[in-house]
């Protein structure tokens, strides 16, 4: 089959593996119809994130139509059409059971390796590194899916694939960014990154009844996306100062919650920061460059919320924990436990309370995968997100 | 039981000491496993053995990992990284997240 391979830094092929077989008795294989690139495949493209092989199958969003199951698997069936959630997960372990499925304490045959970077392992992940076990990803013409009884959502409407895509990712982890937030009446959330994740973000914060959301990036048309499409209010930060505005918008107090949807990659338009964080970077005494985050909790009100589901690898310098600790601030993160939203999410995608693929800008055919990969990663032609057909 | 299984090489009562314990807040069964200190080589002996990641320690926690799965999961989980499954010696040389052909005889 064709897939889209990490070839080392800034560098992916599409070339021919083998096809995938069943490894585990409670496996499907998914030959696939739609994948996406995720803002967080960057992190991999550019490099940031430790223990990528070359030849490692990249790609975490993804569906498709079942073709083989494992002897294990009951609830699906051939041909069956299913969305497949990034975190693999066993629906068994005592994080599964508390909902918590990107904590799955039995999916990552590589805990080992990410006990000695993070302290305790995640779970198993799709084309996210060996950190994360070692999983062959779904920007490929087919995909083993582990735990196929637990993680995939039958799609049994016939709702295109570009709309119901997202919920293998991008939705919930946005949906979840703003859940993190307790809205309540009034509120007003600013979001840090106007990029898919973020402007799922803005439209996820209004469907849980956000007064005001705020949108804050540099790049004009994705400010322009989220003003059209989600009703937020924008801040170009290169442009304005982003506290000020902040402040005057909530007559001082600063937003109630501040959602990151930037991640380790974050640009700063103050030069000698931007210059600390990516010499410390360069030189691998930093993995994660922190402005977006470092703005969002000094921005928060007092007592706020700072939401985090843009993504970070490693260790972060100059983090205002004074800030943090002295206005009694709230952090809440996490990769997105996503088998929890798949199916309310689902239900108000079907109710026409959002259409999350207002975000994409571009479908190209996997083979193009390298060239779309650049104009993400470069934000040409306007690109805000990319779909690829197998 | 006082065997360990999927533990390679096999742990029994004469090379390590194994409990079971209800864990607090109904969070099923804690396993204690005390591992003999008179380890092949001594101290020396076993900073190489980690080296080669054949660490008495680390195959250990693969053995737990390896039967929490077999518990909890009902099978080892195997990713085209590591086709075995949670193993020292797979995570040190990993494979590229690439299909392979499966290992064992179906």
């Amino acid at each position: 089959m064709r897939a889209t391979c990490w070839m080392g830094r800034n560098t992916v092929e599409v070339r021919d593996v083998p096809d995938p077989v069943i490894l585990n008795q409670r496996d499907a294989i998914i030959q696939i119809t739609s994948t996406a690139i995720c803002g967080s495949d960057l992190h991999l493209y550019d490099g940031y994130i430790p223990t990528m092989e070359e030849g490692d199958i990249l790609g975490h969003e993804f569906m498709g139509n079942v073709v083989e199951v494992g002897p294990g698997v009951s609830n699906l069936s051939v041909g069956d059409r299913v969305v497949v959630p990034f975190p693999i997960a066993c629906g068994a372990c005592n994080s599964c059971n508390a909902d918590l499925y990107s904590l799955c304490e039995n999916s990552n045959p590589n805990a080992g390796m990410a006990e000695k970077l993070w302290g305790h392992a995640s779970a198993g992940m799709f084309g996210y590194s060996h950190l994360t076990g070692g999983f062959a990803g779904g920007q490929a013409e087919y995909a083993r899916v582990p735990f196929a009884d637990i993680g995939p959502i039958k799609i049994e409407n016939d709702l295109p694939d570009h709309t119901v895509l997202f919920l293998s990712d991008i939705f919930p982890t946005a949906y979840m960014g703003a859940e993190m937030c307790d809205i309540k009446p009034g509120d007003v959330i600013a979001v840090w990154g106007a990029g898919p994740v973020g402007l799922l973000a803005m439209a996820s914060a209004y469907l849980l009844g956000a007064e005001k959301v705020i949108a804050i990036d540099r790049f004009d048309y994705r400010l322009q996306m989220a003003s059209e499409k989600t009703g937020a209010e924008t801040i170009n930060y290169e442009e304005a100062n982003v506290l000020e505005v902040l402040g005057d918008i909530t007559a001082g107090r600063g937003p109630d919650a501040c959602i990151d949807a930037v991640g380790l990659e974050a640009h700063s338009d103050f030069g000698p920061l931007q210059l600390y964080d990516r010499v410390k970077q360069a030189a691998r005494l930093e993995t994660d460059r922190g402005p977006a985050l470092r703005e969002a909790i000094l921005a928060c009100r007092n007592g706020g919320i700072v939401s985090i589901i843009g993504v970070y690898g490693g260790l972060m310098d100059k983090f205002p924990i004074g800030s943090l600790m002295n206005r009694s601030i709230t952090v809440r993160t996490g990769q997105c436990h996503v088998q929890r939203y798949t199916k309310p999410l689902l239900n108000r995608i079907e109710n026409g309370e959002i259409d999350p693929s207002f975000v994409i800008t571009h479908r190209v055919p996997l083979d193009q995968a390298p060239d779309a990969y650049e104009v993400f990663k470069r934000k040409q032609d306007d690109c805000v997100k990319v779909v690829l057909s197998p | 039981m006082a065997r360990l299984p999927e533990a390679e090489p096999p742990l029994s009562d004469d090379s390590a000491q194994i409990s079971y314990a209800l864990a607090p807040g109904n969070r099923g069964t804690e396993v204690r496993v005390i591992l003999d200190k008179s380890a092949p080589g001594g101290g020396l002996g076993q900073k190489v053995a980690a080296a080669f990641g054949t660490d008495p320690q680390r195959q250990l926690d693969d053995a737990l990992r390896r039967f929490k799965q077999l518990l909890e999961a009902g099978e080892v989980i195997r990713s085209e990284g590591s086709p075995e499954g949670t193993d020292a010696k797979q995570q040190r040389k990993q494979r590229p997240a690439e299909p392979v052909a499966p290992t064992t005889g179906d």
